[in-house]
Order: C-alpha cells, then structure tokens, then sequence
C-alpha cells in the first residue's frame, strides 16, 4: 500500500513538474513569438496623401509576394519539421532584404550566415539590393514581385513629415507588425475607420521615419525608367510614332 | 457595321473600365486601370466571366490590344501585374510620373514579361492605334509635362467610334479642365466623371470646366470610390442633377456597359 502511494506521489509529481514545464515552454515561445513579432517593421511608401475635411488619411504601398498559379515541390517548415507541400496561391509582405543565395553555399556558410549579421539586415539601403531580392523571387517564374497598399492616419505621419519638411510622396515609412496588421483589416474590410483611427491614435511610436530607404527606393524608381528607356523600343513594330518630332519614353 | 462598348466595372473602389470592338468576327480588347488586390480580384474575375462568356480564347495571348493605366495611383494600377499576366497585352500605356513606384514595378513586369511586348509613356505627342475602327486620342498630359500632383497626369483619353465619342479621364482634376476642356468632343455621347466624382475632379472654385463643355446628352459614368473617402461627393451629384445629366454610378448601378452602334449610345447595368 505503502509503494502504491509513493508510485502515485512520484507520479503525481512527474506530471505536475512535466505540467510545469510544458507551461514553460509555451509561456517562452509566445514571448519570443511576440517579442519577434514586435521586432518585426513593415517599409511602406507614400503614394498620396489626403487632406479632405473629414478624411484625412494617406495611401501607401509595400512590396508583396504573390503567387497565382499551383505549383509543387514546396516544403513547409514548422516547429522543427519538413512538410512537403502543393502551393496553391500566396500573399506575403516583403518586408526586409534576403540573406544571400543558401542554395549555392555549403551547409557551413549557411550556418554562418544564420549566426552572421545577414539574418541582422533589417533595411534596404541600395537600389541592387531591391532588385537582386525582387529578381530571387520571381527567378523560377511561380512567385511574383506586386505591390499593395494600406492607409495610414495623417495624424501618425504628419508630425514626421513636419520634421522632415519634404514633400511626401515616395518618402518611405517603416511600419510596426501590429499597426500594419490593423491598417490592412481596415484596407480589406476587416476594421472600421473609427475602431482603426483609435487603434491607431495610441501608436505614434509605431511609425518611423527611414531616411536610408527612402533614398534607397527612389533611386531604385530611377534604376527602372533608366532601364526601360535602354530597352526602348521593347517591340520596334509596336512603338508609337508622334505628331510633331518630341516624344521619347520617360516615366 | 461594328460596335464599341466600354464597360465600367465595379472594383468595389477605384477605376476598372473595359473597351470592346466587335464586327462580328474577332473581337478587340482594351483595358484602362485596375484595383485588385490578393482579397479582392474584381476586375480579374469580371474579365475571366466576360471573356470565357464572349467565347474569348484566353491562351491565345496576348487577349488586350492595350492596357493603360491612367495614372500612377495604386487604386488604378494594382491587379495590372496580374491582369497583363493573366491575358497578355500588345501595348502597356502608362503617362510620364513624378513619383511613384507602383508604377516603376509595372514598368519593371514590363520590360521583363513575355505576356507585353510592348511598353511606352504616353502623352498628347503620341498617335494611338486604333481599336478595329475606333480612333484613340491622347487629349491629356501635354509633352514632357509632369505635375507634382499624380492625379493631374492623367491619361484623358478619346475614343471615337464614327459619330460617337467616349472619353476616359482618369483622376484629371479641375485645373487641367481648365485646359483641355474646350477640347472635348461635340460627339462625346460617354463621359467618364472624373476622379470618381470628387470635388475637384469637377469644380474649379465655383466653375465647372468639363461640365460647362460636355455636351448635355452625353451619359455620365461614375467609377464610384465610396469607401474610404466618399466619392462622389453630393456637390457634384447635385451640379449633374441641375444640370439634367443623366449618371450612372458604379456603387448603385454596378457593372454599367455603353455600346456604340456609331451612332447612338445604349446602357446596359447590373443593378438599380
């Protein structure tokens, strides 16, 4: 009878100690998955700004990462395992540059770079930086490179713009994950302008300025006119004739 | 004896417009803006329903004789990348742009893809092809002339199908109207409200430019763009509503459809 309890309270024991630290591990992955989330920052970039008397919001876009036709041969890695899987469509948000090609280093290099300062790049600081990352993406034929926007509140941007007194179109923001989220709800239909512009009244430190990447981007705007008008006429039989003698490719 | 029709389409928000020629043989396509988005294929899908209803063979790409953006606003050119992906293009029209990079990323699809062969900035220099027998003409942007404000480089585009005219204007706003509005066709039958009826896509002050040319028995199409910022505004509406045009309104009307026969206009819509 005795051994019975002692097996019991062992037992017991175990279980609440496995309990313990079951609850343990969970309590640490919501931690770092949150304080990952937290760390995560969205670039987007004024693309008009409105100040209508009873609107007062400005549109922005970011990159994404679209796929829109069935492809195979993808795997999915979660929690430590490998799942093969058919892609059937995707959406994602481009949010900082790649870590290089893993799939011409060896195992080493990619650990290396796991542990280096590559994982660390959080931000776009050349023209070639975005177009080797757009190129990567788009390398196979089955992901596309597209854009997609979102509306943030004058109130968050307006007192950055003062500071930085320029003109604000093309200027680029860095956006928190969780202000990101909630303007996204309101661009798709999930949030209401009213539940969004109080949400977002408490998060002015959630949108920084990103003085590297706006001068990143507008060079890479340049970078595409620049490589279009090199390729002009991409159809010599299609190009347009003009009126008078002006007209060239310009954007 | 043929027939032209555009359609606006109801993207929810933003502009959306399809152009049809037919004679009865091969039909010939255009497509001015769109505003998809992963969520929301609006114009994707009302073309795929169109053309697998018209009989269109959509592998024989490209389908579009032209898509043009009609400025480089993102609730214009979004779901563009897509679209020409989908269906292929011969041209990709686009105006000269201050600043913006949803537009260099279409520029970039397009020097790249095989599904557009061909890419070019537009203005009132450059001489359209037709579409079948409809005649296109760039009345807006000048040559080499960009506005800091995007929506004043609009495309405004005429297309005239034999004593018929529709004209496309983009997000052109009341200064430019200003300009070009003496232009405006006496045979316009079809006008494109600008700027989804907003204020100023309409009134200069207390003057209504496009509105004080535009032949009063021409049908008015309104590209609505509700939410977020309520247009049409009901200024404008009421200045219609005075002035005894008749509108038809993407959010109350849904899809709307004009044919040209070159003579006389019909609508067609989805929904009072």
């Amino acid at each position: 009878m005795k051994a019975l309890l002692v097996f019991v309270g062992i037992g017991l024991s175990c279980g609440i100690l496995t309990a313990i630290v079951a609850y343990m591990v969970i309590w640490i992955r919501s931690l770092v998955r949150k304080r990952t989330m937290e760390g995560i920052s969205i670039p987007v970039i004024v693309d008009d700004v409105k100040r209508l008397t009873d609107f007062g919001f400005s549109r922005c876009w970011y990159f994404t990462v679209e796929c829109y036709t069935p492809s195979p041969n993808w795997v999915l890695r979660l929690r430590g395992c490998h799942i093969p899987f058919l892609m059937v469509g995707l959406s994602g948000i481009i949010h900082r540059p790649h870590s290089g090609r893993w799939s011409s280093m060896s195992p080493q290099q990619i650990a290396k770079r796991i542990r280096g300062p590559y994982l660390r790049k959080r931000t776009f600081t050349s023209p070639e930086q975005i177009e080797n990352l757009l190129d990567a993406i788009e390398e196979d034929g089955v992901l596309h490179a597209g854009t997609a926007d979102i509306w943030m509140p004058n109130t968050l941007l307006e007192p950055l713009l003062q500071q930085y007194g320029v003109k604000p179109q093309g200027l680029t923001f860095r956006v928190r994950y969780d202000l990101f989220c909630a303007a996204m709800d309101f661009r798709n239909d999930r949030l209401g302008r009213k539940q969004f512009e109080e949400k977002a009244s408490s998060m002015q430190e959630a949108v920084t300025f990103s003085s590297e990447e706006s001068s990143a981007f507008a060079a890479w705007r340049r970078m595409q006119v620049s490589l279009a008008r090199g390729q002009y006429p991409k159809d010599p039989e299609l190009a347009l004739s003009w009126s008078s003698e002006q007209g060239t490719l310009g954007a | 004896m043929s027939s032209l029709s555009i359609t606006t389409i109801d993207v929810g928000w933003g502009d959306s417009i399809l152009l049809m020629w037919d004679n009865g043989a091969k039909p010939k396509f255009g497509l001015v803006d769109s505003n998809d988005t992963v969520y929301m294929q609006s114009s994707y899908i009302f073309l795929r329903r169109f053309f697998e209803k018209t009989g269109v063979d959509i592998d024989a790409k490209p389908v579009f004789e032209f898509v043009l953006l009609s400025h480089a606003h993102s609730d214009h050119g979004q779901g563009l990348q897509a679209i020409m992906s989908q269906f292929g293009t011969k041209h990709f029209w686009y105006p000269k742009s201050a600043e913006t990079g949803s537009l260099a990323n279409l520029i970039r699809y397009a020097r790249r893809s095989t599904n557009v062969r061909h890419h070019q900035a537009i203005d009132d220099s450059k001489i359209l092809p037709g579409l079948g027998d409809a005649t296109l003409k760039v009345l807006w942007p000048r040559y080499n002339q960009i506005s800091a404000n995007e929506n004043n480089n609009s495309v405004v585009l005429s297309v005239s199908h034999d004593q018929v005219t529709f004209l496309l204007t983009g997000d052109a706003e009341g200064d430019v109207w200003q300009e070009i509005a003496p232009q405006i066709p006496g045979t316009t039958r079809v006008f494109k409200v600008p700027h989804h009826g907003s204020v100023n896509g309409t009134f200069v002050g207390t003057q209504t430019p496009w509105l004080d040319h535009c032949p009063v028995q021409a049908d008015l199409a309104i590209s609505s763009h509700v939410r977020p910022f309520s247009h049409p505004d009901q200024q404008v509406i009421d200045v219609l509503t005075n002035r005894h045009f008749t509108f038809f309104r993407t959010d109350e009307h849904y899809h709307v459809t004009f044919t040209s026969d070159g003579n006389a206009v019909k609508v067609k819509y989805s929904h009072v």
